[in-house]
């Protein structure tokens, strides 16, 4: 059973692969949407069948007009979903990268194109999804919310865009392929390098002790694009205000984080130390930069830094 | 892909507070629509729900009762309903059971699946109510109350349930219903039409009014309390006078000293007796001289005047003339009538002079005095009829009981205030008494004429009450002793009559009949039953028979041999058109994408130049080697785009070129391009 399931999703997924090819952007048209029936709207032909036999049965010429009228809400349903579906624009924008156990954002943007759509949900199965309207002409930004699991390249695969409009007993849906792909980064955890003295400094307790101090100089309003989590978050349930602790970045001498300082780590446990490093660094607000294989980072300052070097770590598909 | 069946709202997301008030005005709505036919009781019950739903709502909560309160309600509920109702299996009682639980419903409406179930099952109820009738009134009763719950269908589709006010929402609703209806005029045309599968076993009990088969001193007078059309005739050609207009039902032949019954008519179905003698002939096909559209009253008999016989197989029309159904008639039901005449059947086999021992002693006495001052039969009848005329009788709806024994002797001597039954019972009493044949006819006299629609329209009230007597010579006489006593309940109907009695229609007071002495009223009554006039014509009766003379009008004759030939056309003509699009569909739909576009446009502009290259699978150096030995000029200018195009496609581009515009550049340059083929 469980093979047949799988082989047969295996043939759906190369047919889909020919008759929808993976593209950043795609517009839904026939080739690309499929019309069935949901199980509400087999529960309602069941139900309009029993009107039918009724109305004849009774000889009642206006239930059999019921039934009639019944039938043809569900004919016209089918175009009026497969209309609400038809044009609509999808594109992948970006998608952020997260920690483990963290929420990725997925942010997908959706053009209405000549008319209204109603009730159209976009996301992943079963839960991952987001519900949404939009008026004609309209652009909007949606965003979905993936879990993050393992360091690495998250691919959530086929996209999911359906609509029940209007009566919610016909299903028009599409399963674009727009090569969402998001990042996570290693998860950050502790682990003493190989041998402190190959490292510049080797203070490893100077650092320590920056790491919950930090070089403190007030607060200052949060701007897009921060981290959140330097979000002084008594001070935002007080005030509603999101500030953070501003540091002054040290003009200190710029550290490196080599990977062969934990060579005697296999691959995912010496990145998850290296991010630890990254982030200890990043929160002394001293510049520092990222050696790995033949590959540096750096060395700078910032948020954009940290990033650049996370990244650099979730993309790498070395041993 | 179709084994994947989602929901496009999670099952238990809980629906929005707009949707919830939808549906709570639909269920009112559906409440209301079927109050009038199911206990008051429940109706309250089930409002009382609603509020409680409400109130619930209003506070916020969105916890509703807990799972043992509420089966325990639920169980509770239906039991009283079990008790209250007992084994009265009827369509009232079924609907009424359908409306408890679809109300109980509500005491769990949590989830989006629950909500949608509500709406749905709201929409049949409102389909149900066609059951009580199918005239313009409750159509559009129907049709205005079913954009409700197709409302609540759209907002709980809708991403934004807040997002629309309710003109909103119920526009939207009425938008979808509009679309429907052309659909469904077409499918209403076309859609074969089919007798009953199998026999319902539920029965109305309260749907049908009109006469019974058996007739005790007010029950007619009942009848007369309502407004509501029995049936409507078409006359084809001039109609008789309206004093003419005895519409024949059922004949009482029995009499147990209080109530007259029907000897042969047992449980409504077996004819017995009547069905001894063959039916009549029908008339000659063709022609007609009145049609009859019944309204429903699950009786199997139908109404007719007097020597007129049926155009077609059914009903059947027995030999003492009563016209008789197969089975009793639960929906309208259209019959046409011709002239002929019904033969005189000889009365003796009856007994028609039978009546119960020792009851009346008075009425007898009278009956031995008037018989021995008038042998001949005739006479005798006349001499009755002047003692109505002449005697202080007096014709009313509420005349007073006659609880005793002797019920005719009490009319006679003691209240002498009756309607129709007791006129028409004395009568045939006075006559069996002296020997003579004679039976009670019920039926309805005469009914209203409609100018609009050049129809009658006999109502309830017009039910009525005569007497038929067998002379020797004369054969069956129609005597009206009611006509003795109230002249112009037979010239102008009872309304005249009885214009002053406040019993008419006193259960009515807002009947357009009762007001009808008003001339706009009366105008307007006319007008809306000249409307359900058409409606019932054209559209409820339009069945087997009137389908298939449009679709002979439309296709003549031989209209199944040309209709399938047109099925046969179309669907010919669907497969050539889809074979089509799969052999050609394949070149418009090759549409390279767009990075591959320059190399197909340059294939295109090959072939047009006269060189064959194959479709589709040559590498653009392939394409180079191939094509420049067949060339006779442009061989630079191909080289060059072909290694431009080779650049563009297979190299990679650095961020933020824009290659879209640098491939439609060189597609610019591919159509200019000169290239003429070798000559060999």
């Amino acid at each position: 059973m469980v093979t047949l399931r799988k082989k047969l999703q295996q043939i759906e997924e190369n047919w889909l692969k020919k008759r929808v090819p993976a593209s950043e952007r795609r517009t839904l048209d026939n080739r690309s949407l499929f019309v069935f029936p949901n199980r509400w709207g087999v529960v309602f032909g069941l139900l309009t069948l029993v009107v039918l036999i009724t109305g004849i049965n009774y000889q009642n010429a206006m239930i059999s007009a019921s039934a009639y009228l019944l039938i043809a809400m569900c004919l016209l349903h089918i175009f009026q979903s497969y209309k609400n579906l038809a044009g609509l624009t999808l594109e992948f924008d970006r998608a952020e990268s997260a920690f483990p156990g963290d929420w990725i954002t997925v942010i997908l943007r959706v053009h209405a194109g000549d008319r209204e759509r109603k009730g159209i949900l976009v996301g992943w199965l079963p839960d991952r999804y987001a519900r949404f309207n939009l008026d004609k002409g309209q652009s909007r930004d949606i965003t979905v919310r993936l879990p993050a699991k393992r360091r690495g390249a998250l691919e959530p695969g086929r996209l999911l865009v359906a609509t029940s409009w209007p009566l919610g007993l016909v299903t028009v849906w599409s399963r674009p392929d727009l090569s969402v792909r998001a990042w996570v980064y290693p998860e950050p955890v502790h682990a003493e390098p190989l041998d402190a003295d190959t490292q510049e400094g080797g203070d490893q307790d100077q650092r320590r002790k920056h790491a919950s101090e930090g070089d403190f100089a007030g607060l200052r309003e949060y701007q897009k694009g921060e981290s959140v989590r330097r979000i002084v978050w008594k001070k935002f349930a007080q005030t509603g205000a999101r500030v953070v602790r501003d540091f002054e970045v040290s003009s200190a001498k710029p550290e490196w984080v080599d990977a062969s300082a934990w060579a005697h780590l296999e691959t995912e446990r010496k990145l998850s130390a290296m991010c630890e490093a990254l982030l200890a660094l990043y929160n002394q607000h001293k510049p520092f930069g990222l050696r790995i294989e033949q590959t540096e980072y750096g060395p700078d300052a910032g948020e954009a830094q940290l990033r650049r070097c996370l990244l650099s770590l979730a993309q790498y598909e070395g041993r | 892909m179709f084994r994947r069946n989602f929901t496009l709202s999670p099952a238990d997301t809980f629906p929005s507070q707009g949707v919830i008030k939808l549906l709570l005005i639909t269920q009112g709505a559906t409440l209301l629509l079927h109050a009038m036919r199911v206990p008051v009781w429940l109706t309250i019950l089930c409002f009382v729900l609603l509020s409680w739903r409400f109130w619930r709502l209003r506070s916020g909560e969105r916890d509703l009762l807990s799972n043992g309160v509420k089966n325990s309600l639920a169980v509770a509920l239906v039991a009283i309903f079990g008790v209250s109702n007992g084994l009265n299996f009827t369509v009232e009682a079924a609907i009424a059971f359908f409306l408890l639980t679809y109300s109980l419903k509500l005491l769990e409406l949590k989830s989006y699946r629950d909500a949608f179930v509500f709406a749905v099952l709201s929409l049949f109820l409102i389909i149900l109510v066609f059951l009580y009738g199918q005239s313009l009134l409750e159509v559009s009763l129907v049709l205005v109350s079913i954009v409700l719950p197709l409302a609540a269908l759209l907002a709980l589709q809708d991403a934004e349930p807040g997002s629309a006010g309710w003109l909103k929402r119920f526009s939207a609703g009425a938008r979808i219903l509009g679309w429907a209806i052309p659909l469904l005029i077409f499918i209403y045309v076309v859609f074969p039409r089919v007798g009953p599968l199998w026999a319902m076993p539920l029965k109305s009990n309260s749907a049908f009014t009109g006469l019974s088969e058996k007739m005790t001193p007010g029950m007619i007078s009942d009848l007369a309390g309502l407004s509501s059309r029995a049936f409507r005739v078409v006359f084809n050609g001039s109609p008789p006078p309206k004093s003419e207009l005895y519409w024949r039902a059922i004949l009482l032949d029995g009499f147990d000293g209080r109530t007259w019954y029907r000897s042969g008519l047992q449980s409504g179905r077996e004819i017995g007796l009547y069905r001894t003698g063959a039916p009549l002939p029908p008339g000659p096909q063709g022609s007609w001289d009145y049609e009859v559209a019944m309204e429903p009253h699950n009786q199997v008999w139908g109404f007719t005047l007097k020597n007129y016989v049926m155009v077609d197989e059914s009903p059947r029309l027995s030999v003492d003339g009563t016209l008789l159904f197969r089975d009793s008639q639960e929906s309208l039901t259209r019959y046409r009538m011709v002239q002929g005449e019904w033969p005189e059947e000889d009365p003796g086999q009856w007994r028609l002079t039978r009546l119960p021992e020792g009851v009346n002693p008075q009425t007898r006495a009278l009956v031995q005095e008037l018989r021995a001052r008038h042998a001949d039969d005739e006479s005798y009848i006349q001499a009755w009829l002047s003692l109505f005329r002449e005697q202080p009788f007096f014709y009313t709806l509420k005349p007073p009981l006659l609880p005793g024994e002797h019920t005719i002797d009490q009319f006679l001597f003691e209240t002498r205030q009756g309607f129709c039954e007791h006129y028409a019972g004395a009568m045939t009493f006075a006559l069996r008494a002296a020997g003579i044949p004679a039976r009670v006819v019920t039926g309805y006299m005469g009914g209203e004429y409609n100018s609009s629609g050049n129809f009658w329209a006999v109502f309830q009230y017009d039910a009525h009450a005569w007497v038929e007597a067998w002379v020797e010579g004369r054969g069956w006489l129609r005597i009206d002793p009611t006509g003795a006593v109230a002249p112009q309940r037979i010239e102008s109907g009872l309304r005249a009559a009885l214009a002053d009695d406040a019993a008419f229609l006193e259960n009515e007071p807002l009947s357009l009949a009762r007001l009808s002495n008003y001339s706009t009223v009366a105008w307007l009554r006319n007008q809306l039953e000249y409307m359900n006039y058409l409606w019932h014509d054209t559209v409820v009766l339009y069945d087997q028979n009137r389908q298939s003379n449009l679709f002979s009008r439309w296709f003549g004759e031989n209209k199944w041999k040309r209709i399938l030939g047109l099925l046969g056309v179309l669907a010919v003509g669907i497969l050539v058109l889809f074979a089509g699009a799969l052999l050609y569909g394949k070149t418009w739909r090759r549409r390279p994408p767009v990075a591959l576009r320059p190399q197909w446009i340059l294939e295109r502009k090959l072939r047009r130049a006269g060189i064959p290259v194959p479709p589709g699978s040559l590498t653009p150096a392939e394409l180079l080697s191939y094509a420049t030995p067949r060339l006779a000029s442009g061989r630079e200018g191909l080289k060059a785009v072909l290694e431009e195009y080779q650049a563009l496609t297979y190299s990679r581009s650095s961020a933020g070129e824009d290659v879209s515009e640098k491939r439609r550049a060189l597609e610019r340059r591919i159509k200019s391009l000169r290239l003429k083929r070798l000559r060999r």
